[in-house]
C-alpha cells in the first residue's frame, strides 16, 4: 500500500532518486500548497485537505481521498477507538478492509493536468506549469529555485539564474550608502529594494528621492516629461503632466490616434491575410506545374489531330485535354483495381483447385489401398480354390486306378498341404492392409 | 505558529464570500483559529429573532478532530449548558467517549467526520436550535422542564431570547 496509485509509483521513486543524486537542498513540492491558476471542477476536490486531491485512493465504499488524508484520518481513529475499526469520512460506512486501491488512471491524469503557478511565485518565477510538471520545473529549469554554488569552496546556495556567471556570489560587500554588509548576491535586492539611505535624483525634478521609491516617485513626479499620445504618428511635442492634458485638446494628431491606431490595425490584418495568400497561391503554382507537366506529353498526342483548334482557343491548358487526362487517370486506375481483382480471384480459385485435388489424391490413394487388399484376398481365395480342386481330382483318379504312380506321388506331396501357403511378401506388405 | 493550513484558508474565504444564511463566521486578526460567530435563531422556534455569539475555535489537528465551539450568548436549551458548551454528535470526535461513562453515553459515540467543516458544524447547530432533543441533555433541569412542561419551557427560551440575545 505504499505506492497507491497506478500513475504515482513511477514519480516518487524518480524524484527521489533525482533529489539523491543530483539536489539534495530541493525539498519535494507540497502540491498542496499550490495556487491553482483555474477553477477546478469541485469533484476533484479532497473532502478532508479541500484541495485537488494528491495522490488519491479509493476506500471500500468508492469515496476518493488523498492518500494522506486517508491516512491520518485512520491514524486518529485509532487513537480515538478502542474498535479495530474505521469509518469512511464522507458516508460514514465501516470500513473492514484497510486496503486502499488505486483509481482509475484517468483521474490522475486530469489532476495532473490541472495548471499552477510555481511554488517560488514569491521570488519572482512567473511560471505557470500542469500540477504533474511542478516538481520537475522546480528540481530543473525554475530560475528561481536554489541550487549549489557554483564554486566548489562554498557550501551555500545560489538562484538558478545566477548560476551563468559561474562566480562565487557570496562574498560578503559593503552597500555603499548605508554601509551594511550583505552577499553580493543580495546586495542588488538590498539596493533596490530596502536600502534607507541609498538615493537617486529623479532624471526629471531632480529631487533627491530614496532609491527604492524611484519607480513610485517617477510614475507621481509632477515633472516628468510625457510624449504626446501622438508621439508614433508624428507629434513631438513633450512637455510635463499638466501641459501635456491641454496640449492633447488642442494636437489634431492625438485626436486621430484612435482612428489611426484602428487603420494600422487593418493593416497589419491586411498584410497577414495579403501574406497567407501568397503562401497559398505559391503551392497552387507548383502543384499547376506538376500538373502541366504531367499532362504535356499526353496532351501533345491527344491534341496532335486538332492542335490547331484547341490551341487557339484555350491554350495549353484546354479542358478536353485535362478531360481526357482525368479520363486516363480513372481507366488506368479502374484497370488497376480489375487486374487485382482478377488476381485475387485466381489465387482463390488455384487455392480451390489445390484444396480440391489434394482431398481427391487421398481419396484415390485409399481407393488403391482398399482395391490392393480385396486383390490379395481374391488370391488367396482363388488358389485356395484352385488346390481343392486339385485334390479333388486326384482323390478321384485314385479311387478310378492305381496304374498312375506318377500322379500319385504329386497328389502325395501336395496332399500334405491343406491350405495354399501365403506369399512370404504378405508379412511385409501389412502397411497395405485397412 | 506553524503556518496556517492551506483548508482553513479555503474555508474562510469561502465563509467570507458566500456566507450562509443566517451565520456569520469571523476569523480573529491575531489568530485565524480563532472565530467569532454569530447565529440567527430559526424561525418558528423559541429562539426566533434571537442573535446568538459563540466561540469557535479549530485545533492544531484540525480536520482530524473537530473544532471547538461554545456559545457565549446565555441561551435555554436542553443540550446547551450554562458554560454554553454543546451537546451534539458531530462535535464529538469518533468514538470518543470514554468506556468509564455510563452506558448510555457508551452509544452515543462522537460522529465527527474529517468531511465536515465549519460551515456544515454551524449549519447543525442552527438546527440542533430550531429541534432541542431533550432526550439527550446536557442541561439536565431545562431537558426535565421541557419533558414535563414543554409549554412553559418554550416560553421560558423565549423569554431568555428576548432578554440575552438581542440583535
Amino acid at each position: 500500500m505504499a505506492t497507491p496509485t497506478s500513475s504515482s509509483p513511477g514519480r516518487p521513486s524518480f524524484l527521489q532518486a533525482d533529489a539523491t543524486l543530483q539536489r539534495p537542498q530541493v525539498n519535494p513540492v507540497d502540491l498542496r500548497a499550490l495556487e491553482y491558476v483555474d477553477s477546478y471542477d469541485h469533484n476533484l476536490m479532497c473532502a478532508i485537505c479541500h484541495s485537488p486531491f494528491v495522490y488519491p485512493v479509493r476506500l471500500e465504499c468508492e469515496h476518493v481521498f488523498c492518500q494522506r488524508c486517508v491516512n491520518d484520518a485512520m491514524s486518529h481513529q485509532d487513537r480515538d477507538s478502542r474498535v479495530y475499526s474505521i469509518t469512511c469520512p464522507s458516508c460514514r460506512r465501516r470500513i473492514e478492509n484497510r486496503a486502499i486501491t488505486p483509481v482509475p488512471k484517468i483521474l490522475s491524469h486530469i489532476l495532473d493536468d490541472l495548471r499552477v503557478k510555481c511554488p517560488l511565485e514569491c521570488l519572482g518565477c512567473p511560471e505557470v506549469k500542469a500540477r504533474g510538471d511542478i516538481q520537475d520545473h522546480v528540481n530543473k529549469y525554475c530560475a528561481y529555485a536554489e541550487v549549489k554554488c557554483p564554486s566548489e569552496s562554498c557550501l551555500l546556495t545560489v538562484l538558478r539564474k545566477d548560476l551563468d556567471e559561474q562566480r562565487c556570489l557570496h562574498s560578503v560587500m559593503k552597500c555603499e550608502d548605508c554601509e551594511s554588509s550583505f552577499m553580493e548576491r543580495d546586495l542588488e535586492i538590498h539596493r533596490s529594494r530596502h536600502c534607507e539611505v541609498g538615493k537617486a535624483s529623479c532624471p526629471d525634478c531632480n529631487a533627491q528621492v530614496l532609491l527604492r521609491d524611484l519607480e513610485g516617485h517617477i510614475e507621481c513626479c509632477p515633472d516628468a516629461n510625457f510624449p504626446c499620445n501622438a508621439a508614433e504618428y508624428g507629434c513631438d511635442f513633450v512637455a510635463i503632466r499638466e501641459t501635456l492634458d491641454e496640449h492633447l485638446k488642442m494636437c489634431p494628431l492625438a485626436k486621430l490616434v484612435p482612428f489611426l491606431r484602428m487603420q494600422n490595425e487593418r493593416l497589419e490584418a491586411h498584410e497577414a491575410a495579403l501574406k497567407h495568400l501568397r503562401h497559398k497561391n505559391s503551392i497552387l503554382e507548383t502543384s499547376l506545374s506538376t500538373i502541366q507537366e504531367t499532362l504535356s506529353p499526353s496532351a501533345n498526342l491527344i491534341d496532335a489531330p486538332s492542335s490547331s483548334a484547341a490551341d487557339s482557343d484555350t491554350g495549353p491548358f484546354d479542358s478536353t485535354a485535362h478531360h481526357l487526362l482525368c479520363l486516363h487517370e480513372s481507366l488506368r486506375e479502374e484497370v488497376n483495381r480489375v487486374s487485382a481483382a482478377v488476381s485475387e480471384v485466381d489465387a482463390k480459385a488455384s487455392m480451390m483447385v489445390m484444396n480440391e485435388s489434394l482431398r481427391i489424391k487421398e481419396d484415390l490413394s485409399h481407393a488403391n489401398a482398399v482395391i490392393g487388399s480385396m486383390r490379395m484376398q481374391l488370391h488367396w481365395l482363388m488358389s485356395a480354390r484352385l488346390q481343392n480342386q486339385q485334390r479333388v481330382a486326384i482323390v478321384r483318379a485314385q479311387s478310378s486306378g492305381d496304374g498312375l504312380g506318377s500322379s500319385t506321388d504329386a497328389g502325395g506331396s501336395s496332399g500334405s498341404v491343406e491350405l495354399p501357403v501365403r506369399r512370404l511378401s504378405d508379412s511385409t506388405r501389412q502397411d497395405t492392409k485397412l | 505558529m506553524a503556518a496556517l493550513p492551506k483548508r482553513i484558508v479555503k474555508e474562510t474565504e469561502r465563509l467570507m464570500a458566500e456566507p450562509v444564511p443566517g451565520i456569520s463566521a469571523v476569523p480573529h486578526e491575531d489568530n485565524l483559529r480563532y472565530f467569532d460567530v454569530m447565529i440567527h435563531g430559526p424561525s418558528q422556534s423559541p429562539y426566533e429573532s434571537g442573535v446568538f455569539k459563540l466561540e469557535l475555535f479549530l485545533p492544531d489537528d484540525y480536520p482530524m478532530t473537530p473544532p471547538k465551539i461554545r456559545f457565549l450568548t446565555k441561551i435555554y436549551h436542553p443540550n446547551i449548558d450554562k458554560l454554553g458548551r454543546i451537546c451534539l454528535d458531530v462535535l464529538k470526535s469518533t468514538f470518543h467517549t470514554p468506556f468509564l461513562q455510563t452506558p448510555t453515553r457508551l452509544t452515543r459515540a462522537g460522529n465527527w467526520s474529517p468531511a465536515l467543516q465549519i460551515r456544515t458544524i454551524l449549519l447543525s447547530i442552527q438546527a440542533l436550535l430550531g429541534a432541542p432533543n431533550p432526550d439527550d441533555p446536557l442541561a439536565n433541569d431545562v431537558a426535565q422542564r421541557w419533558k414535563e412542561d414543554e409549554q412553559a419551557a418554550i416560553q421560558t427560551a423565549r423569554e431568555w431570547t428576548r432578554q440575552y440575545a438581542k440583535a
